[in-house]
């Protein structure tokens, strides 16, 4: 009854609510966690649905906020939900992080990942990492650890500088790898909150779905980062040129420039006066006789992680062409359509 | 050798588990690997010898066990 209290009291803030946010917040709430906070941006979406458990079809262009604390809401009504509809960033994550006693790191950026773990070192936050590659998953306790006074950082485990394999909109993942790495981060947040034994501080696990086959490294605290040596990807060298959206939206469009989808996906969205073509990253080198006759050509993906490696591949295999990337992908392009007609409903 | 391949890795490798010659050091490893899965180039990943991070310049025994780990993102 004492450590079902100290849930009820506790604060719980989940950032990201996608394939392991959606798990990992039906069950703080079942947990009886008494508020929880949400934090994200993007829109439900088709794709979405195998692995984001917490909404269906009829959701699909609603906040993903919005509905999954009418869901929880529903299910659980002692737990106090707070929905926060937008992205973690450099100029919020500090505010956001401080009211909580405990951040669940549920994004699917490692940029996002990076200034959650910088921020929750500053406000001296234990924050429950998970993330997942393939079918396999890792998590740790890193942030602050308030037992020993040791912080540890994603920087620890993933230098800045390393190029995230892809996210799971752009390799694919099926719904349990997520789901399994969201339990086992609900257990270290119920564990760090109730002072428990098996808090999985100072070293971070590694699991293999395929093979069950698992692997324990130590990490050290305040962020030595010569205990090991990266092999950064060859793409991440490169110079890549990139665009926000807004400067790309801005060019008028030749006859001899190209917008390249380079999603594994294509929606066949069409903009206006462009020459359009759709071709999976991987793709492309087996394709470059269908780019030859552009000078410019502009790259773009579901959230710019694809079309920089894209453009640093064309880079190398074309000459004599501008190529470049469009910062944040469709994700960042679908909210700036969304604000701009919320902004003119607002107006009318 | 034992080189166990970990997350979006596997893809690249073919396979979730590699045997191969006994190598002096992991930039040794590293020259072959690439050579022997190219695609490799385009990914950042550490190397763990024996379950701990390692440097290039580690040397390597015959029994030892590595583990190929890229960085884990996906949410």
């Amino acid at each position: 009854m004492h450590g079902q209290q100290a849930l009820s009291n506790a604060r719980v803030l989940v950032v990201g609510a996608g394939g392991i946010g959606c798990p990992a917040l039906l069950y703080l709430a079942a947990a009886g966690i008494g508020h929880i906070g949400i934090v994200d941006g993007d829109r439900i979406s088709a794709t979405n649905l195998h692995r984001q458990v917490l909404f269906g079809v009829s959701e699909v262009g609603h906040l993903k906020v919005d509905i999954a604390r009418q869901e929880l809401s529903r299910k659980y009504p002692w737990t106090q939900i707070s929905a926060f509809p937008f992205f973690i960033d450099s100029s919020n994550v500090q505010e956001m992080v401080d009211g909580w006693d405990i951040v669940l790191d549920a994004t699917d950026e490692l940029t996002v990942r990076y200034i959650l773990s910088d921020a929750c070192i500053a406000g001296k936050k234990p924050l429950v990492f998970g993330a997942v590659s393939g079918f396999s998953l890792q998590f740790s306790v890193l942030g602050y650890d308030v037992k020993s006074g040791n912080a540890y950082s994603v920087r620890d485990v993933f230098p800045a500088t390393a190029q995230p394999a892809g996210n799971c909109e752009v390799h694919g993942t099926i719904g349990f790898v997520p789901a399994m790495t969201a339990m086992l981060q609900v257990n270290q947040v119920v564990r760090v909150l109730l002072h428990l034994d098996g808090q999985f501080t100072g070293r971070i696990f590694t699991l293999d779905l395929r093979t069950m086959r698992s692997l324990e490294i130590g990490l050290q605290a305040t962020m030595p980062n010569s205990q090991h040596e990266w092999v950064i990807a060859e793409s991440v060298q490169d110079e890549v040129q990139e665009l926000s959206w807004e400067e790309f939206l801005r060019i008028q469009p030749t006859v001899d420039s190209l917008l390249l989808d380079v999603r594994r996906e294509s929606d066949a969205r069409t903009f206006e006066g462009w020459n359009q073509m759709a071709i999976p990253a991987a793709e492309l080198s087996a394709n470059l006789s269908d780019l030859e006759g552009y000078s410019s050509i502009y790259c773009f993906c579901t959230s710019g992680n694809s079309s920089r490696k894209a453009v640093a591949l064309l880079n190398k295999a074309m000459s004599g062409k501008t190529i470049v990337s469009i910062q944040g992908g469709m994700r960042v392009f679908a909210n700036l359509v969304t604000g701009k007609e919320e902004d003119e409903r607002a107006k009318t | 050798m034992k080189v166990l391949v970990f997350g979006i890795l596997q893809d690249v490798c073919k396979t979730d588990c590699l045997e191969i010659d006994e190598r002096s050091n992991i930039a040794e490893l590293k020259y072959l690997l690439e050579e022997k899965f190219p695609a490799l180039k385009e990914h950042s990943y550490a190397v763990a010898v024996n379950q701990r991070w390692s440097a290039s310049d580690t040397v390597l025994k015959a029994d030892d066990t590595l583990a190929l780990l890229p960085p884990f993102s996906g949410g």
